[in-house]
C-alpha cells in the first residue's frame, strides 16, 4: 500500500514538474532560511547557560552601573546570603606585551579576578585544576588558543612568561576557549596582584574607583530578593554612591546579562540584540508561512487534476481516512525532500553567514537530537501543509468526479484569493519596510560626525613611550607622511568616562574627556562660542569646553563664562561651547560632554597620515615604536575602523534582514507564478470561446490580469498602514530618524504589481496562442 | 441479489429541485445480465450510482445481497463495494500515474492481499484479457479499447459478484466495443451478475433483460432470453 502511494505521488509530481518545482523550491528555500535563522537564534539564546545552578549565579549592578569598587568585595564577604563573590577587572589586562624566550607577542583580554570565580562560573579545565589555578601570586590561567599562541604544542604548565617587560607570571592551568558567554577573555590572573603591578598600594581599599564587575553565587536557598535586602542593608553608609546616598543594588541572573542592555556603565560585557532575535523569528515565521501558503494554494488549485484518482480509489474501496493519510504522507514526503535539499544549501551557505555575522553558528547533522528535530520539524510542516489539501481532495465524491469534473465552487477559489492577498500584503509590507530600513541604515552610515577623523590612526602607548611622550612625538613628526601627532584619553567611538556634578541639589551626569589641545585641533573641534584651549596646559587649569547638549542639560543661565564649584576638580570655568558632534555611536543621541585638558590622562596616541604616502608613514611609525619600546609589540588602528565597528554589527544584521526579505518575496513570487499558471489553465476554454468570437490578445490579457490587479489593490490597502506602523515603531528606537515618505509604499505596491503581472504575462501568452479547436476538443 | 423498493433520488440546488429517480422498484437475480436503457437525463446513471453504492437514495429501500443498504454510511458502503462490486466506466477512469499492472492490482491492495498472491492473480487476469504484454505501460500509452480492457480487468480482479458497467463501449469504435462486450458476456457466462447502462441497442442485445427508464421511472422491462 505504501509503495503504491509513493509511486502515485512521485509520478504525479513528475507529470506536473512546474507545480512540483514550485512546492519543492519554495519549501527548500523557506526551510534553509528557517534553519539558518534558528541557528542564529539558538546561538544567541544559549549565552551563559553553561553555569551550574544558574539561578544562584548573578552579576551585581546598581542603577545604570555595572561597575563597582575594589573594596566592595570585603564588605560582601560579611554576608551569609552570599556564598562566593568575585571581582573581574577587564582594563589592566586589555593589552599586555608578553615575552616567552624569543617570542614577543601582544596578549589581549586577560581578566584579573578572584580565585572564587571558579566556584561561581564554570570553566572547563584542559590542564591544571580549579584549586591551584589562582592560588599563588602571579599565577595565570590561559585559554587553549592563547596557550597555543605562546607555547605552540608544548606543555605550558609551570612555564614562566614576562609581562609588560616587568612581571613574571607562572602558567598554572589551561581552560577551553570561552564561547557563548557575555564575559569573554583569553586568560585569567589574580585581582589582588593589581596593586603590585600598577604601584597603587591603596588600590584594594578604594571605595570611589568604580571599574570592576562583580559576580556572586548566592547561598543555597537564598532568593534574589533576600540577597538584595541583605546587601543594601549591610552596605548603607559603607561605600560611596554616585547619584543618591543609599545603595540600590540589583542582581542580574547570569544568563540574562547578555540581552540586558539597561546598564550604561560597564566594561567588557558582550551584548546581544534581543529585538533582532525577535525580528528574525518573525521573518522565519513569515517565510515559512509564505511557503505553506504556496503549497496549500497550488495543491488545492490543482486538486481537480487528482479528482479522478480520488474517485477511482474510492470506487474501488478506499476509505476516506486512507485517502487523507495518502495525501498527507505525500505532503510529508515532499517536505522531507525539501528538508534534504535545504540541509545541502545550509551546509553550503553557513560559512558565508558565519563570516558575515561573526557568530560561531554550528549545525551538527549527525547529532541524534538535531536530526530528530529536523526530521520531526519537516514532518510537522508536511502535516500542516498537507492537512487542508488532503481533506479537500479526499472529500471529492466519486459520483461527481468520474463523469468528468469541473471545480466551479466559489468557496475554495475565495479561500485561495484570501491566501494570495495575504501573500501580497506580506510582500508589500516587506518591500516597504526593507526600503525604509535600508534608508535609515544608510542615513546613519553617512551621517556626518561633526568632526574630522579621516586618515587618523591611534595606538595605546606603552610604559616606555609614556615616559618619553614628547621625544616620541617629535621623532614621529620628522616624517613627511605624518602630518600631526597628539595624545588624548579616548578617541571618538570610545569616549565613555562618566562624571557628575550637582545642579540645584540634583546630580547631572555627563561624559568627560580629558585630552590635549593638539588632539582637539586634529579632530577640528567645532567650537562655535567662546574659544579653543590655548596650547599651554598649565594656563588652562580649570578651563572646560562643553557641548550644546551639556549647556542645555546643566541649565546654567549664561553657560559661556560660567564657573562651577566641584568636589573633585575644584572650580571649572566654561571657556568655549562646541556644536554637538558624535563622540560615540551615531545611533545614539549626542549626550552632554565636558572636555578639559590633562596630559597625564592622555595615554592614547593619535597621528594623522598623508594618504599619498600611507605605507611609508606607517612603516616609519612601526620603526619608531620599536626603537622606543622594543618590549611592547606595535599595534595601531584607524579611528574610522574603530568607530564604524560600533554600528557594523547592526549594519550586517540589516543586510541579513534584507536578504531574507528578498527570499520571502521570491517565494511569494514563485507561488504567484504557480497560481497564474493554474488560473491560465482553468481559463483555457473560456479564452478559446472568446477567441472564436473575435477577442484579441489585448482583451484576453486584460481579462486575465484584471483579477490579479484586484488582489494587489486590496493587499496594497491593507499593507500600507501595517507597514507604516511597523517601520514607525522601529524608527522610534533611533534618536535620528529619516522621515517616512509615501512614495516608498507606492514603490512597494508597484513592485508587487510588476511581480504579479510578470508572473501572469508568460501564462497569458501561452494560453492566448492556443489553437481554439484543440483546446475545446481537449475539454 | 438486488431488490429496490420505491427508490427515489431528488437533487436540490438553491433554486431548482430535480427528481432523477421516481419510486423505482425492481429485482435482479444472481447471474443475470441486465441492460438499463433510456434517453439522456432519464436517471440511468443515477440509478447505477445507487446500485453501485456510490450514492444513497433520497427515499425508498435498496436491498443488496439481502441487506438494506439504503441508509449505510460511507464507510460501510466502501467496504461492501470493495468486496462485492466491480465498475467499468465509459471513460475508463484509470489512474494515469499508475501502470496497467498497478491499476489492476489496486483493488487487491485495498483488500489487503499479500503482494505475491497479487502478482499471480494480476498476471492471470491480464493474460485472460490479452493485455499481459502491456503490463508496464501507462494508460495514456494505450488505445481506447486496450484501456477499457484494463478497466474490465480491474473490475473483475477481486472476483466480485456484481459488475456495473456505465456505457462501457461509449468511447470505443465498433470493433473494440464488440471485444469489450464479448469479455462482459464471458464473465456473465461464468456466473458474474452484470448491470449495464447503455445507449446502444446492439450492446443491449447481449443482455437477458432490458429495463427502460424515462423521466426517472421504469416504463417497461423486456426479458429477452432465459437466465443461464
Amino acid at each position: 500500500m505504501i509503495r503504491n502511494i509513493l509511486i502515485t505521488g512521485y509520478r504525479y509530481l513528475l507529470r506536473h514538474p512546474l507545480y512540483a518545482f514550485i512546492n519543492l523550491a519554495g519549501l527548500s528555500i523557506a526551510m534553509t532560511s528557517v534553519i539558518l535563522i534558528m541557528l542564529y537564534v539558538l546561538h544567541e539564546s544559549n549565552y551563559d547557560k553553561q553555569h551550574k545552578d544558574g539561578e544562584a549565579v548573578v552579576r551585581l549592578v546598581q542603577g545604570k552601573w555595572g561597575l563597582h569598587s575594589p573594596s566592595l568585595k570585603y564588605d560582601l564577604n560579611d554576608l551569609s546570603s552570599i556564598q562566593h563573590s568575585a571581582r573581574v577587572d577587564i582594563m589592566y589586562g586589555k593589552r599586555m606585551s608578553v615575552r616567552y624566550n624569543e617570542k614577543l607577542i601582544s596578549m589581549k583580554d586577560i581578566i584579573f579576578t578572584d580565585p572564587e570565580i571558579f566556584s561561581i562560573l564554570q570553566y572547563e579545565f584542559v590542564a591544571g585544576n580549579e584549586a591551584d589555578a589562582l592560588t599563588n601570586p602571579f599565577s595565570m590561567v590561559l585559554t587553549e588558543s592563547m596557550s597555543a599562541t605562546i607555547f605552540g604544542d608544548k606543555d605550558p604548565i609551570g612555564k614562566v612568561i614576562r609581562v609588560n617587560n616587568k612581571h613574571l607570571f607562572t602558567i598554572t592551568a589551561v581552560i577551553k576557549d570561552i564561547s557563548h558567554s557575555h564575559l569573554s577573555f583569553n586568560g585569567m590572573a589574580i585581582f589582588e596582584d593589581i596593586p603590585a603591578m600598577t604601584n597603587q598600594e591603596d588600590f584594594l581599599k578604594r571605595v570611589g574607583h568604580w571599574n570592576f564587575n562583580y559576580y556572586l553565587r548566592l547561598a543555597e536557598g537564598t532568593s534574589h530578593q533576600q540577597a538584595i535586602t541583605d546587601i543594601n542593608t549591610h552596605l548603607t553608609g559603607k561605600q560611596s554612591w554616585v547619584e543618591s546616598g543609599e545603595p540600590d543594588f540589583r542582581l542580574q541572573q547570569i544568563d540574562e546579562v547578555y540581552f540586558d542592555q539597561s546598564i550604561d556603565y560597564e566594561m567588557g560585557i558582550a551584548h546581544g540584540n534581543r529585538t533582532m532575535v525577535h525580528v528574525f523569528l518573525v521573518v522565519a515565521f513569515i517565510i515559512m508561512l509564505l511557503a505553506l501558503i504556496n503549497f496549500i494554494n497550488i495543491t488545492t488549485a490543482t486538486a481537480t487534476n487528482r479528482a479522478k484518482e480520488t474517485g477511482v480509489r474510492k470506487v474501488i474501496g478506499s476509505s476516506k481516512p486512507a485517502l487523507v493519510a495518502q495525501y498527507i504522507s505525500e505532503a510529508i514526503l515532499i517536505s522531507l525532500a525539501a528538508m534534504f535539499i535545504a540541509l545541502i544549501i545550509v551546509e553550503l551557505t553557513l560559512p558565508t553567514l558565519r563570516a558575515l555575522l561573526q557568530k560561531d553558528l554550528i549545525i551538527d547533522f549527525l547529532n541524534p537530537s538535531s536530526l530528530l528535530l529536523l526530521i520531526g520539524g519537516a514532518s510537522l510542516l508536511g502535516l500542516m501543509a498537507g492537512l487542508f489539501p488532503a481533506y479537500l481532495l479526499s472529500a471529492f465524491k466519486p459520483v461527481d468526479v468520474l463523469k468528468g469534473f469541473n471545480d466551479r465552487s466559489s468557496g475554495k477559489a475565495n479561500f485561495r484569493s484570501i491566501l494570495t492577498v495575504l501573500q501580497f500584503v506580506i510582500s508589500i509590507t516587506l518591500i516597504s519596510t526593507t526600503i525604509i530600513v535600508y534608508q535609515q541604515v544608510d542615513f546613519m552610515n553617512s551621517k556626518s560626525l561633526g568632526i574630522n577623523i579621516e586618515n587618523m590612526a591611534y595606538a595605546r602607548i606603552s610604559p616606555d613611550i609614556s615616559n618619553s611622550k614628547t621625544a616620541f612625538k617629535e621623532k614621529l613628526m620628522q616624517h613627511p607622511g605624518i602630518t600631526a601627532v597628539a595624545y588624548t584619553n579616548a578617541i571618538p567611538g570610545t569616549i565613555t568616562w562618566q562624571e557628575s556634578i550637582k545642579v540645584d541639589g540634583e546630580s547631572r551626569q555627563y561624559t568627560f574627556l580629558p585630552t590635549t589641545p593638539e588632539f582637539l585641533q586634529m579632530i577640528e573641534l567645532p567650537v562655535s562660542e567662546g574659544r579653543h584651549f590655548s596650547t599651554s596646559t598649565a594656563d588652562e587649569a580649570g578651563s572646560i569646553i562643553i557641548n550644546r547638549a551639556a549647556a542645555a542639560y546643566f541649565g546654567w543661565e549664561e553657560p559661556l563664562g560660567h564657573t562651577e564649584q566641584t568636589t573633585y576638580r575644584g572650580a571649572l570655568k566654561v571657556v568655549g561651547i562646541t556644536e554637538d558632534f558624535h563622540f560615540n555611536d551615531v545611533s545614539q543621541a549626542v549626550g552632554p560632554l565636558m572636555i578639559s585638558l590633562s596630559d597625564e590622562s592622555s595615554f592614547i596616541l593619535c597621528f594623522k597620515i598623508d594618504p599619498n604616502i600611507r605605507q611609508e608613514a606607517l612603516a616609519y611609525f612601526e620603526e619608531t615604536w620599536v626603537s622606543f619600546s622594543p618590549e611592547f609589540p606595535v599595534e595601531y588602528r584607524f579611528v574610522e575602523e574603530a568607530f564604524t565597528s560600533y554600528y557594523q554589527e547592526q549594519g550586517v544584521q540589516m543586510r541579513v534582514f534584507v536578504l531574507f526579505s528578498i527570499l520571502s518575496i521570491f517565494i511569494a513570487a514563485l507561488g504567484l507564478y504557480g497560481m497564474a499558471a493554474y488560473m491560465a489553465n482553468r481559463k483555457r476554454r473560456e479564452v478559446c470561446i472568446r477567441k472564436i468570437h473575435g477577442a484579441g490578445l489585448e482583451s484576453i490579457y486584460l481579462m486575465m490580469s484584471l483579477n490579479m490587479l484586484k488582489l494587489v489593490a486590496i493587499a496594497f490597502i491593507i499593507a500600507c498602514p501595517v507597514a507604516w506602523y511597523i517601520v514607525n515603531h522601529w524608527l522610534q528606537g533611533f534618536p535620528y530618524q529619516i522621515a517616512i515618505e509615501w512614495w516608498v509604499f507606492g514603490i512597494a505596491g508597484l513592485i508587487s504589481l510588476i511581480i504579479s503581472q510578470f508572473t501572469i504575462t508568460d501564462q497569458v501568452f501561452r494560453v492566448a496562442r492556443t489553437n481554439p479547436a484543440e483546446a475545446l476538443r481537449y475539454e | 441479489m438486488i431488490k429496490s423498493e420505491k427508490l427515489s433520488k431528488i437533487f436540490r440546488t438553491d433554486e431548482v429541485e430535480t427528481t432523477a429517480l421516481n419510486e423505482v422498484s425492481f429485482e435482479i437475480q444472481r447471474g443475470e445480465f441486465v441492460a438499463i436503457m433510456g434517453p439522456s437525463g432519464c436517471g440511468k446513471s443515477t440509478l447505477l450510482n445507487i446500485l453501485g453504492l456510490l450514492d444513497n437514495p433520497s427515499s425508498g429501500s435498496y436491498f443488496f445481497l439481502g441487506k438494506d443498504v439504503s441508509k449505510s454510511t460511507e464507510r460501510q458502503r466502501a467496504s461492501m463495494r470493495k468486496h462485492n462490486i466491480g465498475f467499468v466506466f465509459q471513460n475508463f477512469n484509470l489512474i494515469d500515474e499508475l501502470t496497467v499492472f498497478e491499476n489492476v492490482e489496486l483493488p487487491l491492495i485495498y483488500l489487503g492481499m499479500p503482494s505475491k498472491e497479487r502478482r499471480v492473480r494480476v498476471e492471470e487476469v491480464l493474460n485472460q484479457m490479452q493485455i499481459g504484454h502491456r503490463a508496464k505501460h501507462f494508460p495514456l500509452q494505450l488505445s481506447g479499447g486496450q484501456q477499457q480492457r484494463v478497466a474490465v480487468a480491474r473490475a473483475v480482479i477481486a472476483k466480485p459478484a456484481l459488475i456495473l458497467a456505465d456505457e462501457p463501449t461509449g468511447n470505443l469504435d465498433s470493433a473494440h466495443g464488440e471485444e469489450v462486450m464479448n469479455l462482459l458476456n464471458d464473465l456473465n457466462v461464468n456466473g458474474t451478475t452484470i448491470i449495464m447502462v447503455t445507449h446502444s441497442q446492439r450492446d443491449a442485445e447481449y443482455s437477458q433483460r432490458v429495463i427502460r427508464l424515462f423521466d426517472g421511472q421504469i416504463i417497461n422491462e423486456n426479458i429477452k432470453k432465459s437466465i443461464v
